[in-house]
């Protein structure tokens, strides 16, 4: 067979190879994209408009943008993730810092460390509601010893949102921990021991080694933070409700809102749609600043 | 470096240790919590007095949907994990073995789909679900969930630090694609594949958003998304809630602490990768 036959081939099976999983994905996951910028521009608003496909133009964009109960909602999302991403950044990094150390038992400690983020948000939901609760909970009895009585926690129209993030993130910890733990092993042994001949303190370690080293990944993180930050249906959901009221009411919840309750599935889609391109263009900021200070 | 062991050392030990247990004390609250009468659910944990029962159980096994739940579960856990298995590892073989036009380009866009979340794309899945008749199946959790690109990306990756050498001697046998698929690449991705099927695991069973936006009918739910029954059904019986929430954590924990390598190995690759 000449070259240029057996490259053909190849490629036909590369094709072939490829197009069980990527007919999946446009029929599954690409098309249905799509469709939810198409219904934006329906009118599918109303209980009596569910098969509706008449084009409206901007006019459900006009309307969320237009709308307090967007921005509002926009702006718990945007405390949520600054709140979520920045624990996750701050003690994933501390924690695999100080789990690397090496102490009695350390691999079951790593394991007890790693559990929450195998279980699901509604049963930590059920648990944390419990341990928060203002009146009987077991934290606000620490407090009640000290003579103090404690946070409302999720029935604080300020504390509810932070709460729900930090309980979100301690659930998410152990990604990070375990990227940084495998990045600091990466870490050349004899580095350390020159800095030890130096007689480098251990925050000037961490300053000047651990920290250079691990630049690369805690920006990788960071990227992928941002978008998991996103996904916190279920968290918010399982902790708080979205409430007191609406105080911790994010975006994917008045999504889901005002499709499923209100019957406004254009409007839901167009909220979706703009949503979506915040985040791609947050994330494309991202990207820009990491490949900026990259190439420095 | 084996230095002799200092006071320092023991009490690092020590906050380990401790910083260990609150990091599952919610577990071990939740657990204790399902033993108990509902009257006690708020005393502490070691309380003088305590009683405990298996009446919480006892409710929670007596559901009359429960096992449907579990059943449910179960069963689209492993057929994804099925459907999912044959079309990325395919998939996967070609990006990383195989030449052929607009490679790059595909596996950039399918990586760049994954930022889209899907809760803003709740309503049109919603909607377009509906159309095609999946509502209120497992297929409407099935097959969306088949083609994930983050496994697409963790097998090619894999795939891609294989040697060469194995495949060509291969084809020189004279092996098509397929036989040095099945033959070769399989065998050798043992970690990769059970790294795929525990990730698929825990995440399947975890899925909240799908099964409670496509499953409507109670026989037909699974059980993370069925926790909010017993939450309905008995807001003040707080044990019975924790009975239903360990049921439902405890698979998920006792199968993680047993396959701990992969999952750590499965987090770090895709973690260094970015």
């Amino acid at each position: 067979m000449s070259k240029s036959g057996m490259m053909r081939r190849e490629e036909r099976i590369g094709y072939l190879f490829i197009a069980p999983f990527l007919i999946m994905f446009a029929v599954f996951k690409l098309y249905p994209m799509i469709y939810g910028f198409i219904v934006s521009f329906w009118d599918r608003n109303s209980e009596m408009k569910l098969m509706d496909t008449t084009f409206v133009g901007f006019d459900n964009y006009i309307s969320v943008l237009t709308n307090h109960s967007f921005w509002e909602a926009f702006g718990h999302s945007i405390v949520f993730s600054v709140i979520y991403i920045a624990f996750l950044m701050v003690f994933g990094f501390i924690l695999a810092v100080i789990l690397n150390r090496n102490f009695m038992g350390r691999t079951a400690v790593r394991t007890c460390f790693y559990i929450p983020y195998v279980t699901n948000m509604i049963a930590v939901g059920i648990v944390f509601k419990y341990l928060l609760n203002p009146s009987r909970g077991p934290v606000n009895a620490i407090f009640r010893m000290f003579g103090a009585d404690g946070p409302r926690w999720f029935s604080s129209p300020t504390l509810a949102l932070p709460t729900a993030a930090i309980v979100a993130a301690w659930a998410a910890l152990a990604f990070h921990i375990i990227t940084c733990l495998a990045a600091l092993q990466d870490i050349p042994q004899d580095v350390y021991e020159v800095a030890e001949i130096e007689g480098a303190t251990f925050m000037q370690k961490i300053r000047y080694i651990v920290l250079p080293f691990l630049t690369p990944t805690l920006f990788m993180l960071l990227t992928i933070t941002l978008i998991n930050s996103f996904r916190n249906y279920t968290a918010i959901v399982g902790l708080t409700g979205g409430g007191p009221g609406t105080s911790s009411k994010v975006v994917s919840l008045l999504i889901y809102d005002d499709a499923f309750n209100f019957m406004k599935f254009s409007i839901a889609s167009a909220e979706g749609v703009i949503f979506t391109l915040f985040i791609i263009i947050v994330n494309r900021i991202f990207t820009k600043a990491r490949s900026v200070w990259e190439s420095r | 470096m084996g230095k002799p062991l200092k006071k320092k050392d023991i009490v690092f030990t020590v906050v380990m240790w401790i910083l260990a247990i609150l990091m599952i004390y919610p577990f071990i609250m939740m657990v204790a919590i399902s033993f108990r009468p509902s009257g006690q659910a708020y005393m502490s944990l070691f309380a003088p007095g305590i009683l405990y029962t298996l009446r919480n159980y006892k409710e929670v096994l007596f559901h009359p949907n429960f096992f449907d739940w579990y059943r449910n579960t179960i069963v689209t856990v492993a057929v994804t994990i099925i459907i999912r298995l044959c079309i990325t590892i395919m998939a996967a073989y070609a990006f990383s073995r195989l030449r052929f036009r607009g490679k790059a380009a595909i596996l950039a866009f399918l990586v760049a789909t994954m930022m889209v979340p899907g809760e803003t794309t709740m309503v049109p899945r919603y909607l377009y679900f509906q159309q095609i008749h999946i509502l209120n199946t497992l297929w409407s959790i099935v097959l969306p969930e088949a083609s994930e690109v983050f496994y697409l990306i963790l097998l090619t990756e894999f795939f891609s630090s294989i040697p060469g050498d194995f495949t060509e001697a291969a084809s020189i046998d004279g092996a098509g694609h397929g036989t040095v698929l099945t033959r070769i690449f399989i065998p050798l991705s043992g970690p990769a594949i059970a790294t795929t099927i525990l990730f698929s695991f825990i995440n399947i069973w975890n899925n909240f958003l799908d099964p409670y936006l496509f499953i409507n009918r109670i026989s037909m739910q699974l059980i993370t998304p069925a926790l909010q029954f017993f939450q309905e059904q008995g807001g003040a019986n707080m044990p019975v809630q924790m009975a239903g929430s360990s049921l439902a954590l405890i698979p998920v924990i006792i199968l993680f602490v047993f396959t701990q390598k992969y999952f750590v190995q499965g987090v770090a690759s895709a973690g260094i990768k970015g």
